[in-house]
């Protein structure tokens, strides 16, 4: 990336692009949004690349200019500049459905549902786990708090996950 | 006996799609808008800043050094083959018998035949 920040970049992209559009796909839920915020995450990242410390994890860098710019996203949508982590999110899975979206699966959508109500650092911490793969460590890293936390929320999440899918039909 | 969700009945399945070749033309969109815009710079770090700072300064004096060095040994070299013409000139306006005269007095110098 030094060397060559073009070409370096392109294969960046290559690996994360797809991560980081469906992290924040989950976040915002619509395809549109999803699509602003992933193309000025990365712009991001290519204009911010020499501020990033090879002793951090990469992923977790990522990860974390993703989120910020999905709460950003999210935040406009209440009329503020960005949202913090502690506060509550809009409903976003029924606000925005468009044609990206398959209501055929039922499970699928209700997961979704189910993730959606959580409180954000529960829904990231769970996401990240989940879908990503991410350690704890490296969880922590991007919600800015530390892995014993990280792992409590994921638990605490995937608890309340269980009992809405069972609960609601 | 009340049924618990078990995550494996939908693994990662999600109810999300994208448009066919999505990620594709996003790459090149990014692309397009890093390689266009004056803003696709990478942004400078302090450090970074203060290199391009000393790298200028260093490239400056690099620059007087050579200059120095030119006027130090090409000048010199080309006055001493100025003068060596200069006298050459003059030698081939001497009769043939100065000529002879100044060449034996060459050859039996000591100190040009060291």
């Amino acid at each position: 990336m030094a060397e060559n920040p073009e070409q370096g970049f392109k294969l960046l992209m290559g690996k994360y692009g797809e991560p980081v559009y469906w992290h924040i796909r989950r976040m915002v839920v619509a395809h549109d949004d999803a699509q602003d915020a992933t193309q000025e995450t990365f712009l991001r990242v290519f204009r911010a690349f020499g501020q990033y410390d090879p002793q951090q994890s990469l992923k977790s860098w990522l990860f974390r200019i993703a989120t910020n710019e999905a709460l950003r996203l999210l935040g406009r949508r209440q009329g503020k500049v960005t949202l913090s982590l502690e506060e509550a999110v809009p409903d976003t899975i029924q606000l925005r459905a468009d044609e990206y979206f398959d209501y055929g699966d039922k499970l699928a959508v209700k997961l979704q549902r189910a993730i959606q109500t959580l409180p954000l650092k529960q829904r990231l911490a769970f996401t990240f786990r989940y879908y990503d793969e991410l350690s704890y460590e490296e969880i922590a890293a991007v919600t800015d708090t530390t892995a014993a936390s990280a792992k409590a929320n994921y638990h605490l999440a995937k608890e309340k996950i269980i009992q809405y899918m069972n609960d609601n039909d | 006996m009340e049924q618990s969700f078990d995550f494996e009945q939908i693994g990662k399945k999600m109810p999300y799609s994208v448009p066919d070749g999505f990620f594709e033309k996003m790459e090149t969109e990014v692309m397009s808008q890093i390689t266009a815009s004056p803003k696709g710079k990478q942004e400078r770090t302090p450090h970074g800043r203060v290199m391009c700072i000393v790298k200028r300064v260093a490239l400056a004096a690099a620059a007087v050094a050579a200059l120095v060095l030119v006027l130090h040994t090409v000048i010199p070299r080309y006055a001493a083959h100025k003068a060596l013409v200069d006298v050459e000139k003059a030698f081939d306006q001497l009769t043939p018998d100065d000529q002879a005269f100044l060449l034996q007095v060459y050859e039996d110098d000591v100190f040009m035949n060291e």
